[in-house]
């Protein structure tokens, strides 16, 4: 696309301040981080030593490979099923697997992780149906079980969106051409639409297992004090070296080079651009998706290497002829057992926390026997709550109308214009998703902490931003990629200033993307727990952080109320985003 | 092997597809009510007929994606109407051409043999076979995506044809290719289908495409078919105004039949003149009509020198042709269509004008 602004400047200057926060927040706090690691030791190498030669950090490191590995694994195989029967679903169906998907991903993983603090606990309903049925009550709750069904409940989202994303773009007709072309439904499945949804099988490993290597809320919480993982290490390691001896520094950079190593090797076999804001990059989006499509491993399964083909002939067929012969539905059951399950995994935390929030029950037994509002009135009339949620609500409004305006401005910068190495930028704009946010946070807090920063609402307003600011520039850039530059043209022609296009035309059509990008960003500090753990200081208390530190000191139903409130929050955020789209639908 | 074997023609004498009494509901909706239908083996019949009007649907239950709510589907003498589309062995044509994205060209035409379990050795030479039918067989590496809309569209039918399906089912194939490249593409059609006399059941709303390929064309509206008959039997004897309007350009008067004889009939028109036309079937005296008059079959003349009188209200220049907008006295209209040809007097809006037609060129409807 040509640019169409005759601005005096040049349109791709306005991603300069969403380039700053991120310099200052990001980019320059992990090159501190990497710094310290080395000179604040005795020897340079001192604190890598160590860490690799102790076993203990060595058993983290591979506890926390095999519960990243399991966690992806378990959500492919609940999360391919799912999202296969979100697209294939009438639309009113897949309406409602999609809230049922969207909620939980919404949902404060502080909130969810508490739902499986009860679901898996001593007075917890499998507890209590073991007793029933064995005489004796199983406590899942602190064992590596509960952590890795902790962390495939957590993850699933990450897993049946892309999924499902790419699956939304596979034509079904492709499938009634197979069929009609000869092929048995189970044939049809495996030869057409399974190597089609490759981009979004490996786009949802890459980041299941991404984010599962930095995973440590749910671990910490749902495991057992011997089976931690690395980065609860290193939070653990914060909060008691307080010399500056660069351990906890090497520790982050530790984590931090094992992602970039995996990050680097799944960047060979995974479409990343499509898992992170693949979508900024306007121009020669679909194209570059089609080179990737293109260059993926098994595109040949037809007639491709002769293995694959020999292998085809050995394995597949005959399994496929098999299939073929057993009825359609004792093939299907099983797929849907696996959906229904993993809906169940990602919404009863959810509505067990709702329950919990009207019982009685100080022990939080579910189901509750005795309904109340009391824990609602508690909340209402504790100081300490009400302070944080004040705090939380101020810093998550700051957040959204600061982000909202760098974002957007970043958003145009990326989409109206055209030029060299927009590819590293968009990289860097969406670098703090990929960084286990436990590094960035503790690189944040060394380079927060001589300002003055830590313990403060300015501080976390920015460290928030950096987290909002990919999500709202890609939820802006999508935006204004659909508007039609053909209107503003004709504001242009009709007589308009470029920034009175932007603002007549331009603003009030784009304007729904912006509300809905505004409460993701709200939504995000609402919710934000790990920087805010390095950052809030002594004094100050988000809601989050409150919730955490009661989730460690003793589980009260205050923390269902809690709960509640944030889902509250949630739904209505998806609510405003449905009617918003639902309208901008009927404009176009 | 492609090429039309007199044995299998032979061995289905009767219908290559035979519908009867098949109805369609969707809930409450009747999408196809009551269709029979029989198409002989290696002809080309069109389905015509606006959107909604149940051609589609008929074609998805000849292939094998919907079930009739009753009635029997015959393919070959054999019933399939409950079969699995798999089983059925049609060719289909989809509209967007449904190419399978991750395979090479080469990979999608030799699916269904693939799916046939034919031999490797084997399906190679029949895969070049059914390209070279589409002058294709230099493309066979490449990716669907690099090929342009004529391109893939001729290797859909490549893929629709390697199997040899005694039917072959075409779903608006032409609809998304640009004006010129569907005149092209119209012309390969019918050559590729005289080559191979596969039965070819054609489903669209362009009049131009069902008149210039199809040996039979049947008429949908709201789920039945209206009218079967040749491109030249739709065209010329349509059996209602909806049929003359929906192919062709065409002018309706209405009158009164007043006379009729063997040859020929004399309308009275509602405006007053009486008009010599074509003899009707079976239409008593004095029954109110519709006079059909196609824009070509009309001569413009001097005034009071024709069959009825009237002024040029529009003149268009059209390359080949003239097109005239003619008011008559009494406030209708008609269309002109005048051959550019030396010798023919161009006329120019407000001019006066006779209109003149052959009695055997007007149609009388009922």
């Amino acid at each position: 696309m040509p640019p169409h602004w005759r601005l005096r400047f040049h349109p791709g200057l306005l991603v300069i301040p969403a380039l700053l926060l991120i310099g200052l927040v990001f980019a320059w706090p992990l090159v501190r981080l990497m710094w310290r690691s080395f000179s604040e030791a005795e020897q340079p190498l001192a604190n890598f030593q160590r860490i690799l030669t102790t076993p203990l950090y060595l058993g983290a490191l591979g506890r926390t490979f095999g519960y990243a590995a399991l966690a992806t694994l378990g959500s492919l195989v609940l999360g391919y099923p799912l999202a296969y029967r979100m697209r294939i679903s009438r639309p009113a169906v897949r309406t409602a697997i999609i809230l049922l998907v969207v909620i939980p991903f919404f949902v404060a993983l502080l909130v969810r992780t508490f739902g499986w603090m009860i679901i898996l606990g001593r007075t917890g309903p499998i507890s209590r149906l073991s007793e029933v049925l064995t005489g004796q009550p199983t406590t899942l709750l602190y064992t590596p079980l509960a952590v890795q069904i902790g962390m495939v409940a957590i993850l699933l989202p990450f897993m049946v969106l892309p999924l499902y994303s790419v699956m939304a773009s596979i034509d079904l007709r492709l499938l009634r051409a197979a069929r009609v072309l000869g092929a048995s439904p189970a044939a049809a499945f495996l030869t057409v639409f399974l190597p089609l949804t490759l981009p979004g099988i490996l786009a949802g490993i890459v980041l299941v297992f991404m984010l599962g290597i930095g995973f440590f809320v749910t671990p910490d919480l749902l495991g057992s004090n011997r089976g931690q993982v690395f980065a609860t290490l290193i939070v653990k390691a914060q909060s008691t070296f307080s010399g500056s001896s660069g351990f906890v520094e090497a520790m982050a950079i530790v984590l931090l080079i094992v992602t970039i190593i995996t990050l680097m090797i799944s960047s060979r076999v995974a479409p990343l651009q499509q898992v992170w804001g693949g979508n900024l990059g306007e121009q020669g989006a679909t194209r570059r998706r089609q080179a990737e499509v293109e260059h993926l491993p098994g595109r040949q399964s037809v007639t491709g290497p002769r293995i694959v083909r020999s292998l085809a002939d050995v394995a597949l067929w005959p399994a496929i002829r098999a299939l073929d012969k057993l009825p359609n539905r004792l093939v299907a059951l099983p797929a849907w057992l696996l959906a229904g399950l993993a809906i169940v995994l990602l919404d009863t935390p959810i509505l067990v926390a709702i329950a919990i929030s009207f019982g009685e029950d100080i022990f939080l037994s579910f189901p509750p026997t005795e309904l109340t509002l009391r824990w609602y009135q508690e909340f209402a009339q504790t100081r300490s709550w009400i302070d944080a949620l004040v705090t939380s609500v101020g810093v998550g409004l700051l957040t959204a109308v600061f982000t909202v305006i760098v974002g957007g401005m970043a958003a145009i910068g990326l989409v109206r214009a055209e030029y060299p190495g927009k590819d590293v930028l968009i990289s860097l704009l969406v670098g703090p998703m990929i960084i286990p946010q436990v590094i960035t946070g503790i690189a944040i807090y060394y380079v927060f902490f001589p300002l003055g920063l830590v313990g403060s609402v300015p501080g976390l307003v920015l460290a928030h931003s950096l987290v909002a600011l990919p999500i709202v520039t890609i939820t802006m850039a999508a935006n204004l990629r659909n508007f039609d530059v053909r209107l503003e043209r004709t504001a242009r022609v009709l007589g308009a200033s470029p920034l009175q296009a932007f603002r007549h035309v331009t603003l009030p059509i784009i304007s729904p993307g912006i509300v809905v990008a505004a409460f993701f960003a709200f939504l995000t500090s609402f919710d934000e727990l790990v920087f805010s753990l390095f950052l809030v200081g002594v004094r100050l208390r988000t809601l989050p952080i409150r919730l955490w530190e009661d989730l460690h000191f003793k589980l009260s139903p205050m923390l269902a109320v809690v709960s509640v409130i944030e889902i509250v929050l949630v739904l209505v955020a998806v609510g405003v985003a449905g009617i918003v789209t639902r309208s901008r639908r009927t404009v176009d | 092997m492609l090429a039309a074997s007199s044995e299998r023609d032979s061995d289905t004498h009767g219908e290559a597809v035979r519908l009867d009494r098949v109805v369609k509901r969707f809930g409450s909706f009747v999408a196809v009510d009551d269709v029979s239908l029989d198409i002989a083996p290696g002809q080309f019949l069109t389905l015509l007929g606006p959107s909604g009007s149940g051609k589609t649907t008929i074609l998805s239950m000849i292939a094998g994606f919907e079930t009739p709510t009753s009635g029997t589907i015959e393919i070959g003498r054999r019933r399939v109407d409950t079969l699995n589309p798999e089983k059925r062995g049609v060719g289909l044509v989809f509209q967007n051409y449904a190419l399978f994205p991750h395979m090479t060209v080469a990979q999608n035409v030799g699916f269904p043999l693939r799916m046939r379990g034919l031999p490797r050795r084997e399906i190679e030479p029949q895969v070049l076979r059914a390209l070279s039918l589409v002058q294709l067989a230099d493309q066979a590496p490449k990716k669907p995506a690099q090929l342009s809309g004529g391109q893939q569209q001729r290797v859909a039918l490549a893929r629709a044809l390697v199997y040899e399906p005694t039917v072959l089912l075409m779903d608006e194939p032409l609809g998304a290719l640009d004006r010129r490249l569907r005149e092209v593409v119209k012309l390969e059609l019918v050559q590729l289908h005289r080559s191979i006399a596969t039965t070819i059941i054609y489903v669209t709303h362009d009049q131009d495409e069902a008149l210039t390929m199809s040996d039979r064309i049947a008429v949908m509206r709201s789920g039945r078919i209206i009218q079967v008959g040749t491109p030249r039997q739709i065209y010329e004897q349509p059996h209602d105004e909806f049929i003359a309007e929906f192919v062709g350009e065409s002018s309706l008067l209405s009158g009164r039949l007043h006379e009729v004889d063997r040859a020929r009939c004399r309308i009275k028109l509602d405006s007053g003149p009486i008009v010599d036309a074509q003899s009707p079937r079976a239409i008593p005296r004095g029954q109110p009509v519709q006079l059909l008059l196609r824009p070509e079959k009309l001569r413009l003349l001097a005034p009071h020198e024709g069959r009825l009188d009237g002024t040029v209200s529009d003149a268009i220049f059209l390359g080949d042709s003239m097109r005239y907008d003619i008011a008559l006295n009494d406030g209708s209209r008609l269309l002109v269509r005048q051959h550019n040809r030396a010798g023919l007097r161009d006329f120019a809006p407000g001019d006066l004008v006779g209109i003149d037609w052959d009695a055997a060129d007007a149609t009388v409807l009922a």
